[in-house]
């Protein structure tokens, strides 16, 4: 665990992103828990608390939040937003084929996207943390 | 061009009596960087090769080398 306090909220924050859009996605899927919209409110607040944070931390710690901002972890949160696209583009594509076929909802699909975009590139930093090439 | 580079970083830091941590410190990265730099995971630019070398008192030739 890095003693840098940014990449400390940083990874704990994705993580709590990943953890709860899972969740979500897994209640929807088994129909249980609270509704869409709760989720939605309950993902979106647990992101804007983690961008409030972190925004704090990089005014109270300028120091740490230049080395947790250096060029590997540049490069591995660039690499995520990259394969966020490419995840988002691929489920997008997918979300349509099922549309079109009538084995999903349009507005169901379209509400589904926000939450991978929102996800997906969390989830490929704490992949990249875990195997050593980013902190 | 994807050569692997010989990495002499971890030398130098320990003759300089350095920790990865203090290093990092020094050249404003984190700890993790030194870390994958010295085992040869991660590339640093050349900014941070030159800074590298500033800090350790020696040139970016005797911190990296392309194999023979």
């Amino acid at each position: 665990m890095s003693a840098n306090p940014i990449s400390r909220i940083r990874l704990f924050g994705s993580a709590a992103i990943v953890i709860t859009t899972v969740a979500a996605l897994a209640a929807a899927l088994l129909s249980v828990g609270p509704s869409g919209l709760v989720w939605a409110g309950i993902i979106g607040t647990i992101a804007i608390g983690y961008a409030a944070l972190s925004f704090i931390l990089h005014l109270r710690y300028p120091d740490a939040a230049e080395a947790a901002w250096d060029e590997q972890n540049t490069i591995a949160h660039r690499d995520s937003i990259i394969f966020g696209f490419w995840a988002v583009l691929w489920v997008f594509l997918v979300f349509l084929v099922l549309s079109l076929t009538g084995r999903m909802d349009p507005a169901t699909a379209f509400y589904w996207l926000g939450p991978v975009l929102g996800a997906v590139p969390p989830a490929h930093y704490i992949a990249s943390v875990l195997l050593g090439r980013a902190e | 061009m994807t050569t692997k580079l010989i990495v002499n970083l971890r030398a130098h830091r320990t003759q300089a009596n350095l920790t990865q941590a203090e290093l990092a410190d020094l050249v404003g990265v984190s700890r993790k960087t030194i870390n994958t730099i010295e085992n040869g995971i991660f590339t640093p630019s050349t900014t941070l090769a030159l800074t590298l070398a500033d800090e350790l008192d020696c040139s970016v030739h005797d911190l990296f080398a392309l194999p023979e």
